[in-house]
């Protein structure tokens, strides 16, 4: 019985430290307030590789040399701030477990900006994206088997 | 001779000071047994009373409903965290203009840092244009 109770006591507590994944972060959030999400599955990305390329007015970003080595996209946006603070955090625990590597971080007039990335011999496996500002917290995390030298082509063709 | 409850409702130390005052003897050993059987009888309440048997099986039902309780809290908890979300686009041409949108932010971030960046390398070529400087106007000397 005594062996009973510590075990259930440890499956509770391992509830706290539960590994989070982008899966499990969408899924907690999407449904708060102030808050708005995007989620492309990786059969959506398979149905906009397998036809022809769209033109988009107003935007010179070309992302055919990577769409079809994309498997999965979750965006969420935040103006609460305490889903914000929360999702920060969240999101701060799983790149820290999840093999991630820092990109950049940068600093301006209150805004912070992280990227990480999960490579592997030379293949970009997952991206994420947080950006922090005084009103909004967006993350950006996608996932697939995108080739280094044409996601820094696409990244880089892109004019601010 | 006293009726059956009037005895059953006598205590048993009534009953042996009334048969010790009685004229009728006890066959032989039978008060030795009836001592042995009462010392077991007062035994058996004491290592109940010790070890609590009474509260044992509730306390054991407390911590299995929870032990329980809490094994399928985590099953549910699991499932809900890791259930796949569904697609917010039905329409591909809108899943790839979201997408293009994503990419254009994070290469506006991207942009932005290495803007930044160059900035910081100006304000580290400072000490360096100084100190030529100086080098520079001593050398002159």
């Amino acid at each position: 019985m005594k062996k009973t109770i510590v075990i259930a006591a440890m499956m509770l507590f391992s509830l706290c430290g539960f590994a989070q994944t982008a899966k499990s972060i969408y899924n907690r959030y999407s449904e708060a307030e102030k808050v708005s999400t995007v989620y492309i599955s990786p059969a959506m990305f398979k149905l906009m590789g397998s036809i022809p390329a769209f033109e988009l007015v107003d935007e010179d970003v070309n992302i055919t040399p990577i769409i079809n080595s994309l498997e999965g996209m979750y965006i969420i946006s935040s103006e609460n701030p305490e889903v914000s603070r929360e999702m920060r955090r969240d999101i701060e625990k799983m790149v820290s477990k999840g093999e991630y590597e820092l990109l950049m971080e940068a600093k301006d007039d209150g805004d912070r900006v992280k990227m990480f990335t999960r490579t592997a011999a030379g293949i970009v496996k997952s991206f994420v994206m947080l950006a922090v500002s005084d009103e909004e917290c967006t993350f950006i995390m996608f996932d697939g088997s995108i080739d280094q030298k044409k996601f820094a082509q696409v990244i880089s063709s892109i004019e601010s | 001779m006293n009726k059956l409850e009037e005895i059953e409702n006598t205590s048993l130390e009534e009953l042996m000071a009334i048969a010790d005052s009685s004229e009728r003897k006890l066959p032989e050993g039978a008060r030795e047994r009836l001592d042995a059987i009462l010392a077991c009888e007062r035994e058996v309440e004491c290592s109940e009373r010790q070890s609590g048997s009474f509260g044992r099986p509730v306390f054991a039902g407390v911590a299995a409903s929870l032990a329980f309780a809490c094994i399928v809290a985590f099953f549910v908890v699991t499932g809900v965290r890791n259930r796949t979300p569904q697609d917010t686009f039905s329409d591909p041409q809108l899943a790839y203009a979201e997408v293009v949108k994503a990419f254009s932010r994070i290469g506006n971030e991207v942009n932005r840092g290495a803007k930044m960046a160059e900035k910081s390398g100006e304000v580290l070529a400072k000490p360096a244009e100084i100190i030529n400087n100086i080098t520079g106007s001593g050398n002159a000397r």
